[in-house]
Parts: C-alpha cells; structure tokens; sequence
C-alpha cells in the first residue's frame, strides 16, 4: 500500500488541524465569556467584630475558610452544580481579611433553587428582566418577609440547609422599595426616570448587551463589604449601601436585619441580627477587544496579501495559469468528489473538532462551543483522570489494555499457524469446507455470538457446565465471574476471526516463489526447515501491514464485543470495564460528557501515535507503509 | 512429489486437527440451530443438545404471528438500511475513487490526506452522539444511514482498483468526447465489477450487523425504528421484552430467542456464496483492514 508518501506530513496536517480547531474555537469561546456572566468579587472581612450583644469576636482563617466553602457550596446546591463559584486567594491584611471570588454562569443559580421564594441571585438579559418584571417585583418583595436558605457542611459530610426568614418590611429604619433608590451615573433616579428605564420602550428593554445581576446574601458575620467586578460596564444599579466604585465594579456594604434561622436538621429556630446585601446591577457587555483585534488583524493581513497579490498580476496569473484551466475544465471532478468529502467532512472531522469538550465543562444548555474551558489551561479533566481514584481511569487503562494485547498476540498466532496449516492441505473439497466454515463467523455480529456464547457459558444447562456435571464438578456461574472474562473475551473474538485473518497470510504464502522452496530441499531442509527459512520471511510483509493495523487497535477495545457478551452483568466489571464501556454508559449523562471525552481522547491518541511509529518502522524496514 | 513419512505423519495430524478446528466453528452454530426447532417441552427438559429430539416450527409460528409484529418491522427497518446505504456508499465510493485516479485533478494529495486523517483520528462517541443530536437525526433511520454512507478507506481501495485500468482506454473515451460520469459509468464501472460488488456486500453485511448505532440513536420510545440486531439484543437481554411482544407464550424462552438469531443469520448465509467470491480479493488488495 502506497497511498502516502510521508509520515510526516500527516502529523503536520495534523497540528495543522488541531492549532485551526483551537483557534477558532478559542475565539468564539473568549467572545462568549463576556456573555456567560462570568466575574469576581472581592469580600472584605473583619479581623474583630462586635456581635449583637455587644461582645468582641476574633475572627480566625479557619471561620474564613469555613465560611466561604459554605457559599461554595450553597452555590453548587442551588444550580445543581451547574454554577461555578470558586475561592481564588485568601489574603491576610493587618485588621481584615480580603477574599477573592469568582463566579461563572450565575443564571444558573436561581434555577436550582428550592422553594422559589428562597435566595435570590438571578442573571438575565434586560429584556427577559422587563419580561418578567412583575414576578420579578415579587422577587423583590419577597427580599424582606421572604426567606434565604444558606448551606452549611456538617462534621460527617452531610449538607444542612439553614432558612433564614425576615420578617421586617424594612431593611433597617430605611424605606423598603427598592426601585426609587436606583442610582445611575451616580445620581439617584427620580421615579419618573425609574419607570421609563424599566417600561417597554425604555434603556433596559432596548439594550441588547444589557445584563442585569441581583444579589441577596445573608449572614457572613464580620463582613464590611463585598466588591463585585463584572465584565461591563455599570448602568445603573439599584440597593442599600452601594457605591459606584469603578466603571464596571460596585461595592456593597451590609445591612443588619432581623432574622429567624431555622436549621433543617433539628427545626430549631434562632432569632438574631444577620448581616444582608441586596441589590441589582445593570450593566452592558463590552466588546471583547482581543477577539476584535486579532479577527481585525488577521483580517488586514488577508487585505495586505490581496493588495500585493492584485498589484503584482499574481491573480491575474493563477486565474489565467494551466492549473486554474485544468480546475475549471474539469470541474466535474470535484463535483464527484463532493459527496464523499462533503459527509467525511460532517461526520468525522466535525467530531474531532468537537472533542475541544474534553478540555471543557460540558453543559448541554451551553452547547460544545459554550461550555467554559476547564482550569489548568483546560487540562483539568485529564488532571482529573489520572488524580481522582473515582476516575478509575487506570483500571480502564489496564483492562482496556490487557484485553487488546491478548488479541492481539493471540490473533497473530493463530492466523499465522493456520495459515500454515490450511496451505499444507490438499486443494480439494475437505479444505474448501474447512475454510468456508472458519470465515463464516466473521461476518456474524456480536449480538449473535453473544447468544452463542450465552448457549455455552449459561449457568443453569449451559455447555460447558453440562460437560463440568458429567466430571463431577461444580457448575461455574460465568456471568458473575469476572476472572475468566479476559479468556472468554479474547477466545470468542479468536473465534470470529480466526479463519478470516489467514486470508492475507494464505495470499502472501501464494505469491512465494516455489524455486525457493525447491532450492531449499536441494539444500537439504526438511519440512520445518523450509517453513522457517522460506515461508516465514515470505509473509513478513504481509505481517507488518498487519501488525501497523493492529497497532491501532491495541489501545482502542471492541466495546460491541464486551457489552453484548456480557449481557448487563454487573459483577464483572473488574475486567470488562474498558474506555469504551464507560463512554457508552456515560451516553445519557451529559454532565459527564467532558470527562469521559478526556478519556477517549487519549485513547485515540495513544492509537494514532502508535500507528504513525509503527508505520514509520514499516516504511523504513519494507520501503513500504499501510498508509 | 513422493512423501517422507514424516510428512504423512503431519498431513494426518493436519486433517484431524482441521477437523476439531471446524467442529469448533460448527458446534455452537448447531446447538443454536437445534435448539430452535426442538419442541418446548423436550428443549425445557434436555436443554441444548446436537440432535433434534422433537422437531416443531413453534417457535418461528410464534415469531411471525406475533401480535405487533416488532419482528418483521425490525427486519424491514433492516433492509431499508441496509439498501440506503449501501446505494450511498457505491455512489460516494466510485465517484471519489474516479475522481482520485484522474491525473487532471489539482490539489490530489491534499484529498488524499483528507481522506487517511478521517482515518487515522476520530473524535470519540461523544463528540460524535452530539452531533446526531444537533443535526436532529435522533431517533431516525438516518441516524444509521447517514454516517456510514461513506469511507475513507473504501474510497482508498477502489481507487487502486480504478487506476489499474488502462490509460488508453480512458483517454479513447475522451477523444469520444465522453465526459468524466460518462467514463466512470461506461469504462471504469464495468471493468470493476468485482470491487464494486466487495464494497457493496462488506457494506450490507455491515449494516445487518450493526446494532451499536441504533442503540445510541433510537431511544427504546422508538422501538418501531429498531433494526433487527437491536431487537434481538433487547430479546436476548431481557425476559420482559420477551414477555411484552410474546405475550404469556408457554413456549421455551431460549427456543424463541434461538430462532429470532436464525432468521436474522439467513441473509448473511444466502448472500455467503457471493461474500466468500468477493471478499478474498477485497482484503487481500486492501491488507485486510479490521
């Protein structure tokens, strides 16, 4: 097979491929982030504080730590793990401590939230705000007598959900509405002015960049203020105590509100003072400069080539040259060859661009180009595989692995001897049946040679335990005994495609020279003799395309095989559990879509690199690749 | 050529051997056979076994008067398959195999890479069952169809095939006046038969055995879609899919299951003489890809 001349070239069409996919998607991705609501916030946190009875409390890292892991978590319990707030740094400053969050995707907050009418953090588009603005004022409402559910972790692990409920109309001795306290460019909104923003033809509801961001938090004991950075830039925003520190950040200092907290694990109730920030933001998007300047810069380097390209004929040229006559003389070519490049295009390079999911949080409502790249430069989930012991990735890795490596000896062993046998039969009506008979499972499926097996391997009268009674024995009960599955695996696929795989070796045997094995009788070589010195390097050829074909498939399982012959067994999932296994059950759960694409996409890359090494020894040893 | 006695010795112990080889082949396939025409009873009370001690059609009766007759719909949706896309394939094959071998086509090597990378990378079964579902082909036979319309490898092959036809002849039909189609149709078509034939039948066998991609693009709401492989997994797999399409049959459950396997090995044994023809030379020029 010469269809490529070069092994290098692939590998560069290959990064070639990869940098292009990168690059275009990272470019969408960085142009979505100022979309996905993602940002930071900045809390402050007192070293000391005065509690309600007046008395000094001494704040410790750990009561920091504690607490923000808290809002971590409640955050998680609320989006149903689709949001992400992570703690960035923790500083220590002389009399406080100052935190740094950041926060991803808070629309999904709300959402998850139970209950409706508990905490509130919500993230939408202006014009879904004005939508849905009268249950929004509801929402608002529901600020003071309403109730916030807060999570705290216990000792064994378990989550307890803390409902704080607040009976007052008021936040302190102030007015309780909050739409008159809007503020914008600085200068509080006459109400007027307050309900033009919000009517159906006013600023929020025309502005569609506009974000709005509202907040409610509730007892974080010793907190002066929090700072939140949006990516945008600040409108309007509308609470107590806020103040407009920079064009796209505000700062938020607490209100002290009476509340009831009742523990969900016990029911008890505590009346207390808790600290609470409340509020909204309106901000509008900004463009993502560094997308704009690099399509823009790529864009005037195209111009440039152009330009030079008109200015020096080379247009003129190509389109008048040989080639472009040969191409528009014989279009139809291309026209034949549309079709299948076409459907290549959609279903095999379209998913090898799509596996930038591995380097991804995968989330079905963000779609692959959406999701957010994972941290550590995007390789936290192959981190993962290969730090998380519920990964179980070198489990997989070593069943995966084991099985293919059986196969793969065995598989040559077998198709090399008989091979050999076949050619020692006579041509005649016994070897057309013989071989007639060991081609015929290769084209059996697996769903049929698991039924087969089944009539062998079943506990109760199967073959071979009807055979084990007759000896006396104790039936084995296969289909919970994992340990004889790398035999049954590997037997059964010898089984398909044993007499298959000596066709190669049968035609290479066929195309040796006979003087050669004349020669070497007149030499004095015996049977065996002649087997070793004539036959066997007359198939080494043959073998090595061969071995450059397996090669790929050492790493890849044959996960129809397995997941129908072991017929949804649970118990034996020490051995059968392979990538593939795992891919395919993880096919209805999307969350996990990121993890599992890291898996399979080391896979695919340990086989390629192992093609493309193997087919380079091919080449060099034969003049010859596969490829 | 006179034969030591060694020699006999091995040719003797080679057709014994070869005959447990076979057995090996024969066995399973026989139980499976017997077991479907063995009456309920005698199966239920011998179980599997070499020979037929009560022969009775039962079991096949049952199958094919089955109340919603999931059975032969799933061998319809098998056929259509199958006919779609083996149609596809030849179509796509041919064309950019032809299209290949014709020294006028400018930028070759890089349609020849794009046809080996498809080859050597894939993205995975995630990425992959995303896109089905973006193109909005769940639960369609298209799902099946569609993907598997085309192949970078048999594109590879027929063109080895395609280019060792005489450049004499093309260019005669050129000066004929005959257009790319008409060459591919008239000239290289009919001196290719054979190849065409092995791309066709690898194809349909393909396609009848496939049960992967209709598990993962046919939800069980959708069983009317099913092809044959699918059903027969779900038989196989679980009593109450049997119960459910055999109602409260007495009949053995591992009879009805061994016959619903026969019948779906049929086509694959009638078309077996033409596959044995054909698919030596296939994997022989081709290396024989798995």
């Amino acid at each position: 097979m010469k269809i490529m001349k070069s092994t290098k070239k692939i590998i560069r069409l290959f990064i070639f491929i990869f940098i292009f996919t990168f690059l275009t998607s990272c470019s969408t991705v960085s142009m979505n982030i100022n979309r996905d609501g993602s940002g930071e916030a900045t809390i402050l946190i007192a070293k000391q504080y005065q509690d309600e009875n007046g008395n000094s409390v001494n704040v410790t890292k750990d009561d920091v730590d504690n607490k923000l892991n808290d809002i971590v978590l409640a955050a998680e319990v609320c989006s149903g793990q689709e949001d992400r707030v992570k703690i960035k740094k923790v500083k220590e400053l002389d009399d406080h401590y100052e935190a740094t969050l950041s926060f991803m995707r808070i629309q999904y907050l709300s959402q998850g939230n139970v209950g409706g009418d508990l905490g509130i953090y919500s993230y939408k588009k202006s014009k879904d705000f004005i939508m849905e603005l009268d249950s929004v004022s509801t929402i608002i409402d529901s600020w003071y007598i309403g109730a916030y559910k807060n999570y705290t972790k216990l000792n064994d692990g378990a989550t307890n959900s803390m409902i704080y409920k607040f009976d007052n109309q008021k936040f302190g001795n102030e007015d309780a509405a909050i739409i008159p306290t809007l503020v914008a460019e600085n200068k509080k909104l006459s109400e007027e002015e307050t309900i033009n923003l919000f009517s159906d033809d006013g600023l929020l509801a025309n502005d569609s960049r506009g974000q709005i961001f509202t907040f409610f938090l509730a007892d974080f004991e010793g907190l002066e203020s929090i700072t939140f950075n949006f990516k945008g830039e600040i409108k309007v925003y509308g609470s107590k105590n806020v103040e407009n520190v920079t064009k796209n950040s505000i700062t938020i200092k607490p209100i002290t509100q009476k509340a009831s907290i009742i523990s969900s694990s016990d029911q008890s109730v505590v009346k207390k003072d808790v600290n609470c920030f409340v509020g909204y933001v309106y901000f509008t998007l900004q463009p993502n400069y560094v997308l704009i300047g690099f399509l823009s810069t790529l864009g005037g380097a195209l111009a440039i080539l152009i330009f030079i390209g008109i200015y020096k004929g080379t247009f003129k040229k190509a389109i008048h040259s040989k080639k472009m006559k040969l191409i528009v003389n014989n279009f139809d070519l291309y026209l034949m060859l549309l079709p299948a490049v076409v459907m290549l295009f959609i279903f095999s390079y379209i998913p090898m661009g799509g596996i930038i999911i591995a380097f991804k949080n995968y989330r079905v409502n963000d779609g692959i180009l959406h999701s957010e790249w994972t941290s550590m430069f995007g390789f936290k989930n192959f981190y993962d595989l290969f730090t998380n012991p519920l990964s179980d990735f070198g489990k997989l890795m070593l069943n995966t692995f084991i099985l293919a490596f059986w196969k793969f000896i065995f598989g040559f062993l077998i198709a090399i001897t008989l091979a050999v046998l076949f050619n020692y039969l006579k041509n005649g009506l016994f070897k057309n049946v013989v071989q007639t008979v060991s081609y015929f499972p290769y084209f059996i499926s697996w769903v049929v040679i698991s039924t087969l097996s089944y009539v062998l391997l079943a506990t109760d009268g199967g073959t071979i335990n009807k055979i084990l009674e007759v000896f006396g024995k104790e039936p084995i009960n296969f289909y919970s005994s994992p340990q004889y599955w790398r035999l049954i695996l590997t037997s059964s696929a010898m089984w398909k495609t044993a007499g298959y795989s000596t066709i190669v070796y049968l035609a290479a045997m066929a195309g040796i020279d006979r003087s050669l094995y004349e020669a070497a009788k007149i030499d004095g070589a015996g049977g065996f003799r002649q087997f070793l010195h004539v036959t066997l390097p007359g198939l080494l050829p043959a073998f090595g395309i061969q071995v450059v074909f397996s090669l790929g498939n050492l790493v890849r399982d044959d996960f129809d095989q397995i997941y129908t012959m072991i017929r949804g067994s649970a118990m034996l999932r020490d051995t059968t559990d392979t990538i593939g296994m795992i891919v395919y059950e993880n096919i209805g759960n999307a969350n996990n879509y990121s993890g599992v694409a890291a898996m399979s996409m080391i896979q695919s890359l340990i086989a390629l690199i192992l093609v493309v090494i193997s087919n380079t020894i091919l080449k060099k040893k034969t003049g010859e690749g596969a490829y | 050529m006179i034969k030591t006695k060694g020699e006999k010795i091995f040719d003797f112990f080679n057709v014994i051997f070869m005959i447990i080889f076979a057995l090996i082949f024969i066995i399973p396939i026989l139980l499976l056979i017997n077991s479907s025409f063995t009456e309920t009873k005698s199966l239920t009370l011998h179980g599997y076994s070499l020979i037929i001690r009560d022969f009775s059609l039962d079991y096949y009766k049952a199958i094919f008067s089955m109340e919603s007759n999931q059975f032969v719909i799933s061998i319809l949706n098998s056929v259509f398959v199958v006919v779609c896309t083996t149609i596809l394939m030849i179509i796509t094959t041919s064309l950019a195999a032809y299209a290949l071998t014709r020294k006028k086509l400018q930028f070759k090597k890089f349609f020849t890479y794009f046809f080996i990378v498809s080859m050597l990378f894939s993205g995975g079964t995630i990425p992959y069952y995303i896109l089905i579902k973006n193109l909005g082909l769940m639960n369609t036979l298209w799902a099946l169809i569609l993907p598997s319309g085309v192949s970078a490898w048999y594109i590879l092959l027929t063109r080895k095939f395609f280019s060792q036809v005489p450049e004499a002849l093309i260019e005669a039909a050129e000066l004929d006046g005959a257009s790319n189609i008409q060459i591919l149709f008239k000239v290289i078509l009919p001196l290719n038969l054979p190849i065409i034939a092995t791309v066709s039948l690898y194809t349909s066998v393909a396609m009848w055995n496939d049960w992967f991609a209709a598990s993962l693009f046919i939800d069980s709401n959708h069983y009317n879609l099913w092809p044959i492989q699918a059903f027969i997994r779900r038989v196989q797999d679980s009593d109450e899919f049997l119960k459910a399409y055999f109602g409260d049959t007495t009949l053995n459950y591992s009879g009805l299951r061994s016959a619903t396997v026969i019948i779906s090995l049929l086509p694959i044994v009638l078309i077996y003489p033409l596959l044995q023809k054909f698919f030596i030379k296939g994997s022989i020029e081709g290396g024989v890809k798995e």
